[in-house]
């Protein structure tokens, strides 16, 4: 079944550009989805739609077959958000602040406030801090802290824009690892960066974007070939004409 | 710099563990008596002050550093009040009109500054910002025309990002350092430089925060944790108001 | 979905907030009296924010270093800043926002009237500071005059120059936000 269905989704950027056109996609329950494109090819746009942080200029998006549009709070529950800036996503003084305040927004009652954001953290692997102001944290526990804010509000889908971005190896398999569990787990995972090194071994369908538009799409050992001349470096691997080996190994 | 921020230690000790809406309302009484206080009862509320420091563990070398502009301010305020209250001279210098009346007007402004700034610290050095937030936001709450909840998620924004901006700051101040402001003689450029990218960055910041609270469906109604008022609250409040009762009895 | 402009301008009050704190310690060492930039970031507040969400700016401010928040330059001490030398100058803060805001919104953010509105602003921040440092030092208005606001004028209008060249520059950006936002007229 399809957990995310959009259909002839168009989008505007204030200047008149069009930075989305025409998208129609839809998302499995339980898949693991990476999308990737050049900068500005539109990946953080369309995420954006899946959670009614922005308004399409035609077509619709839906979510659990509700249209965002409609209930953007329901959409906002099923799929969680992490942005590719942790600093500016983290909202509490600590570290369990951050983790509540989904719950706390979403009204549940104090103990299962507790009970979430502690299991989040949990999770995450930073259960042990609780109290650390978040930025006393290094820049992979940050993305890590932004994880489990998302997870604490229990979403079905997980969307990641640029979860790698500037973290140490150690740190890049870390949110890795995270990320397969969760997708163990029965989570639909949506990825989306420009380098398809750290994540393709991961994912079960790439999704190519380029100019606003959707490229390329089906299983990743066909895709990757096209990804060069949409703009996305091929795995060094694959240019050899092996395939991509997981970064947990 | 940074560590001004974060002047919360943790610890085990009563005040750590006593509710922050008390010690707030504490702060507010002991200060507004204080401000009508007499010389002796101000004497017994910085020793009081004092004991206190002590039982929350805040080593007086961190109160001294905590405070040291303000010190430097009070002594300001005892000087000048020495200098120009008329009265009689304490000593037959011409260029030294310290005035016995003098002296005690000083040590009475400056003294009741200080017991308000020395519990002001021991709020600040016992209890978590998130404790202070919540706290604020419950004693909002009755007050009409002040939407309580946004400005407790303003405080908590606030005390999130001061370290953060800090940080940003001073990298600002090294990549300028490192392009030689020194050598720029025009005051406003140097002044535009560093006040500029941190403006742009804070407007860019709070557009993702914006976006990011959103995402994590942020509304008017949220569930506010609250502890329930226990008797050790209670008794610490009639203690408080006993307290100040005597410091104003006795002035 | 319609409480987002607010949404906006409350992170962004909070952030300037965050800014004037921070501006306490910001100082650039030019000629006898350092350029503190705090009242900079006050007058900038004012003119992005409008009245309302600038004069919220300097409240949360205040309203935090007055519980014991150590958001006051100079250390700890809370409600002893607000009582202390400074109080006036911050809760001169405080109506500065507010003219600076309502000033700037009546005229319609007019060049002119936004430097005018500064420059009343910054006075206002005098007219409460210097007879509240009078007070507390039992200064003459002379005295109290040469102490809290002579030494100061000429990094005012340094600072108000300033302020109109940032507030210009980073306007752009703030409507950036709200067009989140697809413009359906271009159509």
């Amino acid at each position: 079944m399809d957990i995310i269905e959009i259909v002839g989704l168009k989008h505007r950027y204030p200047d008149g550009r069009t930075s989305l056109d025409q998208i129609d996609l839809t998302i499995a329950r339980g898949s693991f989805v990476v999308l990737a494109g050049a900068n500005g090819a539109g990946k953080s746009t369309l995420l954006k739609h899946c959670n009614g942080l922005l308004t399409p200029l035609a077509g619709t998006v839906r979510v659990c077959g509700v249209s965002v549009m409609q209930d953007p709070l329901h959409a906002r529950r099923t799929v969680g958000m992490v942005f590719q800036d942790a600093d500016s996503q983290i909202v509490g003084e600590t570290v369990y602040d951050d983790a509540a305040f989904g719950p706390e927004n979403l009204n549940w009652p104090a103990d299962r406030i507790k009970e979430s954001a502690l299991r989040a953290l949990q999770l995450v692997g930073l259960a042990t801090m609780p109290d650390r102001s978040p930025h006393l944290l290094s820049g992979g526990e940050k993305r890590r802290l932004a994880i489990a804010g998302v997870l604490a509000m229990e979403p079905e889908v997980i969307v990641l824009d640029e979860p790698f971005a500037n973290l140490d190896y150690d740190g890049v398999r870390r949110i890795l690892a995270q990320l397969v569990a969760l997708h163990a787990s029965g989570k639909t995972i949506v990825v989306c960066v420009h380098d398809l090194e750290k994540v393709l071994a991961h994912a079960g369908r790439l999704i190519i974007m380029r100019e606003g538009r959707i490229v390329a799409d089906g299983p990743p050992e066909s895709v990757v070939l096209e990804a060069e001349s949409h703009g996305v470096r091929i795995p060094a691997a694959v240019r050899l004409g092996g395939t991509v080996e997981s970064w947990l190994r | 710099m940074a560590a001004v921020a974060f002047g919360f230690r943790s610890g085990r000790t009563v005040l750590h563990a006593l509710d922050a809406r008390v010690k707030l309302a504490a702060l507010v009484f002991v200060s507004l008596a204080g401000l009508y206080a007499g010389l002796p009862a101000l004497g017994l509320a910085f020793l009081v002050a004092f004991c206190l420091l002590a039982l929350g563990r805040c080593s007086p070398l961190r109160c001294i550093l905590g405070m040291k502009w303000y010190l430097v301010l009070l002594a300001c305020v005892l000087i000048a009040r020495t200098l120009t209250t008329p009265g009689d001279l304490i000593f037959e210098l011409p260029w030294l009109p310290a005035t016995r009346q003098g002296v005690h007007a000083g040590l009475l402004a400056a003294g009741r500054l200080l017991v308000i700034a020395l519990l002001g610290l021991l709020v600040t050095f016992t209890t978590r910002p998130s404790d202070i937030r919540a706290a604020v936001e419950w004693l909002l709450r009755p007050i009409p025309f002040i939407p309580h909840r946004q400005a407790a998620t303003m405080i908590g924004l606030l005390v999130r990002f001061i370290p953060v901006i800090l940080s940003q700051s001073a990298e600002q101040q090294e990549a300028l350092r490192a392009r030689s402001i020194e050598n720029c003689r025009n005051p406003l450029r140097r002044t535009t430089a560093l006040a500029m990218p941190l403006l742009r960055r804070t407007c860019v910041t709070a557009d993702r925060l914006a976006s990011a609270m959103e995402a994590r469906c942020y509304g008017a109604e949220r569930t506010i944790p609250c502890r329930p008022v226990t008797a050790r609250e209670w008794s610490a409040l009639v203690v408080v108001v006993g307290f100040c009762a005597l410091m104003l009895g006795i002035s | 979905m319609k409480n987002s402009p607010d949404l906006h301008k409350l992170v962004l009050a909070s952030l300037m907030a965050a800014l004037i704190a921070v501006g306490g310690y910001l100082a650039i060492p030019i000629g006898p009296v350092p350029i503190v930039l705090q009242n900079l970031f006050v007058l900038v507040a004012a003119l992005l924010l409008g009245s309302k969400w600038g004069s919220a700016a300097v409240a949360v401010y205040l309203l935090a270093g007055a519980c014991g928040l150590p958001v006051f330059a100079g250390g700890g001490g809370g409600l002893g800043h607000l009582f202390g030398l400074r109080g006036g100058y911050l809760f001169g803060f405080l109506a500065c926002a507010w003219m600076v805001g309502k000033i700037s919104e009546v005229s319609g953010r007019r060049p002119a009237a936004e430097i005018a509105a500064m420059i009343v602003g910054s006075l206002v921040v005098y007219a409460i500071g210097v007879p509240w440092l009078k007070m507390v030092l039992g200064f003459s208005y002379g005295k109290a005059l040469a102490v809290g606001m002579y030494p100061f004028v000429v990094g005012d209008f340094l600072k108000i120059a300033a302020a109109y060249i940032i507030v210009k520059s980073v306007r752009p950006l703030l409507h950036g936000a709200h067009s989140q936002k697809p413009i359906a007229s271009l159509e």
